[in-house]
């Protein structure tokens, strides 16, 4: 180690103790740093040279997914991100703390009790024939390791309510919708727990160790399958209808489409919004070429 | 300098302050633009993830009929931008796609070679303008204002798509913020979601993101935001006033496309920018600027 002794280093360490303290605190430590050291190693070197900090970790190689911090406010494994002089670590957030860096997950526990992210089948798998494509398409969705990292980003999931259940839940399920001996309707029960709510802010994808286009493979995969069978929310029918039939949209005939009656709920907000001309005439026409009327014509 | 300009449909619907300063903001700085006004709308993300062949047909449209002008793309909204980029890339990479989406557009009488860049605004004004010919075009200062920067997601995300598409994507705002004379304040300009794509789907949900950011934007103290998105426009200005009765907060903060910034800093008539046609009245940061 001493041979990659790289000088100094000082970390601010997000510190608290329920049973203890009233309010958070930020405690320094100057570390010595060596080549390619990791969040993890300069956590343990903490512990073992400084104070007992309470911190989860297991592998050290980016597969068992509990090492997960927020690190300079973005979601990260502790065990694949680079130390830097001055790094600003805390629990992740989104989660309650039990102490120090270490969450609570059992709302995540709770989540995967209720979608049964495993084959749930009543028949003998072995008795089914599972196709070697299939068995290449739910390959595609095995990388991920549940850090949790994608919950914390994800403003959906953050948001008031436990609406949206989150993106690596999705993916979850999405192994499933492929797998000929799952039994249970997958994509019904993406839709129970949210699917619409997925904003495509792509902040999944972003904080990912894994780089994971989430978005892309998992939500608008369900979605377009979900829309097949008529699992819908009225936005997306009546915003894909207008593109079909006028090939562009009117937004005021969009909203008043989608919230009909509801609209008149809010009347000084309503007012305001017509009096500023954000409204254009719902009549309206763009004149834009018909290419859906064409795909339709010729299938798809 | 001359671009294909495709507003897409919120610059011609609930944002058409927008359409307005765009062209405004072009015409004084020399830039001419040659609206595509038979171009169909991109789709957004909608489209995309129910139907993608569709959404690569409609984007393909776009992409020919700018090619027909021999002329790059430029869009005023971060989600056009990401899904015409993204259409564009695919049909480059797959010539299989490209010809099925031929087939289709030879329909109406287009057909789409490949050649077609993608540009947004910001683009066009700090790569092919640029910053320093800007900077020589500043009649009124922003003096020093605290000016918010707002991207929106799609033209940051997702960078597996975005990053091969410029090569100094990351900034543009900030830089053209402080050439205008502001200070860019952008603690969380890379990371958040103003919640528009909940609007019509869960107004409540979308409406504590939204109070989220405009919450943590009024902690550091923002006289405006600036954003490169109509969408993200649509959200932080027109439900701005829903977000503050949900949050039982006082945010009053003005909202402001790109290129209105631009036009006031250059001395556009604001009549011409449209101004005053925003939910979130502009008028406090206007004295400010023109006091």
């Amino acid at each position: 180690v001493e041979d990659l002794a790289e000088g100094n280093i000082t970390l601010k360490v997000f510190r608290f103790d329920p049973n203890v303290d009233k309010n958070p605190r930020y405690v320094e430590y100057s570390i010595p740093k060596w080549r390619d050291m990791k969040v993890l190693e300069a956590l343990v070197y903490i512990y073992e040279n400084y104070e007992p900090i309470a911190f989860r970790y297991g592998c050290r190689s980016m597969l068992c997914g509990v090492c997960t911090l927020t690190i300079n406010g973005e979601p990260r494994l502790a065990c694949a991100t680079d130390v830097e002089d001055g790094m600003l670590i805390e629990p992740l957030k989104g989660f309650p703390i039990i102490k120090d860096l270490v969450v609570d997950y059992e709302k995540n526990l709770r989540k995967l009790r209720e979608i049964k992210p495993f084959l749930a089948a009543d028949i003998e798998p072995v008795k089914v024939k599972v196709s070697k494509e299939a068995i290449d398409k739910c390959l595609t969705y095995s990388y991920c390791i549940a850090c949790s990292a994608c919950l914390s980003a994800c403003p959906s999931a953050q948001g008031y309510g436990e609406k949206f259940i989150g993106p690596f839940f999705f993916y979850f399920l999405c192994r499933y919708v492929f797998d000929p001996r799952d039994k249970v309707d997958r994509l019904r029960q993406a839709f129970s727990e949210g699917l619409y709510r997925c904003l495509s802010c792509y902040r999944c994808e972003e904080v990912c160790p894994y780089e994971i286009p989430v978005n892309e493979v998992a939500i608008d995969e369900l979605r377009s399958r979900c829309y097949e069978r008529g699992m819908s929310v009225d936005y997306v029918k009546e915003f894909v209808k207008m593109v079909d039939t006028e090939g562009f949209i009117n937004s005021s005939k969009l909203f008043l489409k989608v919230k009909g009656l509801k609209m008149l709920k809010d009347l000084s907000w309503m007012k305001n919004v017509v009096v500023k001309r954000k409204f254009t005439s719902p009549f309206k026409r763009y004149g834009a070429l018909p290419i859906p009327r064409i795909l339709k014509a010729g299938g798809k | 300098v001359k671009y294909a300009y495709y507003p897409g449909c919120a610059a011609k619907g609930s944002c058409t302050e927008l359409d307005l300063s765009v062209k405004a903001v072009a015409e004084k700085l020399g830039i001419s633009l040659i609206e595509l006004d038979k171009a169909p709308c991109c789709g957004g993300r909608e489209v995309r993830a129910v139907d993608p062949f569709k959404s690569i047909v409609l984007n393909g449209s776009i992409l020919a009929l700018a090619e027909r002008e021999g002329l790059d793309v430029m869009t005023v909204c971060s989600t056009c931008y990401l899904t015409i980029c993204q259409a564009n890339q695919e049909m480059h990479k797959d010539p299989n796609l490209l010809s099925r989406v031929n087939e289709k557009l030879a329909e109406v009488n287009l057909y789409y070679n490949g050649g077609t860049r993608v540009k947004h605004l910001l683009h066009v004004i700090v790569e092919d303008y640029g910053l320093k010919a800007l900077s020589g075009k500043v009649r009124f200062p922003l003096l020093g204002r605290r000016i918010g920067v707002f991207y929106g997601c799609h033209l940051l995300r997702p960078r597996r798509v975005l990053a091969s598409e410029r090569e100094t994507e990351t900034l543009q705002l900030e830089r053209l913020v402080s050439v205008l004379g502001g200070t860019p304040i952008d603690n969380i300009a890379h990371s958040t979601c103003c919640g528009f794509p909940l609007v019509l789907v869960d107004e409540v949900l979308a409406l504590h993101i939204l109070s989220d950011y405009l919450t943590k934007m009024k902690e550091v103290k923002v006289e405006c935001i600036v954003t490169t998105c109509p969408l993200c426009h649509i959200a932080l200005d027109m439900y701005q006033p829903k977000a503050q009765r949900i949050s039982k907060l006082r945010f009053e903060i003005p909202i402001l496309h790109v290129s209105q910034l631009i036009g006031i800093a250059l001395g556009v008539d604001p009549d011409e920018l449209g101004v005053n046609k925003h939910v979130v009245s502009t008028k406090s940061f206007m004295d400010k600027i023109f006091r």
